[in-house]
């Protein structure tokens, strides 16, 4: 296991490879004929194992950050990332990669990476209105 | 060819890789289907379109300070414009913007107002 400012610099270059190849696929679907297009998009419900509000803030925005993929809510209470994907074959691989910069982020952000269960069932959720909340 | 030479072209191809970086995805502005696609294609202009430029012209004017006001100036755009995408969004989510057909998969549509209300 590295030293805790290591794993920081491992993430970041990382990181850094990550958003250049995200940045090369999106491009290059901007760039193909709509024929040939890759393009599977869906919102996927990604459980998370982030706890304080600045993981939640690096997560999110590392998300969005990473082209074609976008974070459109979070709902801490149940411990969910709403994230939108570009390219999705299956829930399973969007879940598994988010999940991994997830870990990667915690390990680089915790001095000791700690507590990185995730809810393993999705949660109930109605639509706002029934209760009358205007959001 | 001297060292600031070599710099100056080097800053010129980042430049030249940024603005390419643009225009492509003011392309996808206009040929996705819907707003989250769109968000995302623009990430691609916010991110690494503006940083390439920035980082080009560092390399063509490389002082210490310039240093750090270019990373300064690339952190401040990329938390800005990711936080500013995950806004529209949401926004655009709240206000019944619907994903375009070929979303397959839509863990949010349960907690989605039903468009009387809209």
């Amino acid at each position: 296991m590295m030293s805790w400012p290591f794993r920081i610099i491992g993430f970041l270059f990382w990181y850094a490879k990550e958003f250049v190849s995200a940045n090369l696929s999106v491009t290059a679907e901007v760039l193909r004929p709509r024929a040939r297009s890759k393009m599977r998009p869906a919102i996927v419900a990604v459980p998370a194992a982030s706890r304080s509000d600045s993981e939640w803030t690096m997560i999110s925005s590392l998300i969005t950050l990473t082209p074609g993929t976008l974070t459109i809510t979070i709902s801490r209470e149940h411990g969910i990332l709403y994230v939108h994907g570009m390219f999705v074959e299956s829930r399973e691989e969007l879940v598994a990669e988010i999940q991994e910069m997830e870990d990667r982020m915690l390990h680089a952000m915790r001095r000791a990476p700690g507590d990185l269960t995730r809810p393993t069932q999705l949660p109930v959720v109605r639509p706002l209105d029934e209760a009358g909340e205007s959001r | 060819m001297t060292l600031t030479d070599f710099a100056d072209i080097l800053g010129l191809v980042f430049i030249f890789l940024g603005i390419a970086t643009i225009v492509i995805s003011a392309i996808g502005l206009f040929k996705l289907p819907d707003l989250y696609l769109r968000a995302s294609a623009v990430g691609t202009s916010a991110g690494l379109g503006v940083a390439s430029i920035v980082f080009g012209a560092l390399l063509m004017d490389f002082s210490g300070l310039n240093l750090i006001k270019a990373i300064i100036a690339i952190i401040a755009q990329l938390l800005t414009s990711a936080v500013g995408s995950m806004a529209i969004a949401r926004a655009g989510y709240l206000n019944n913007a619907l994903p375009a057909a070929i979303t397959h998969i839509d863990e949010l549509a349960m907690t989605r107002r039903s468009e009387s209300r809209s």
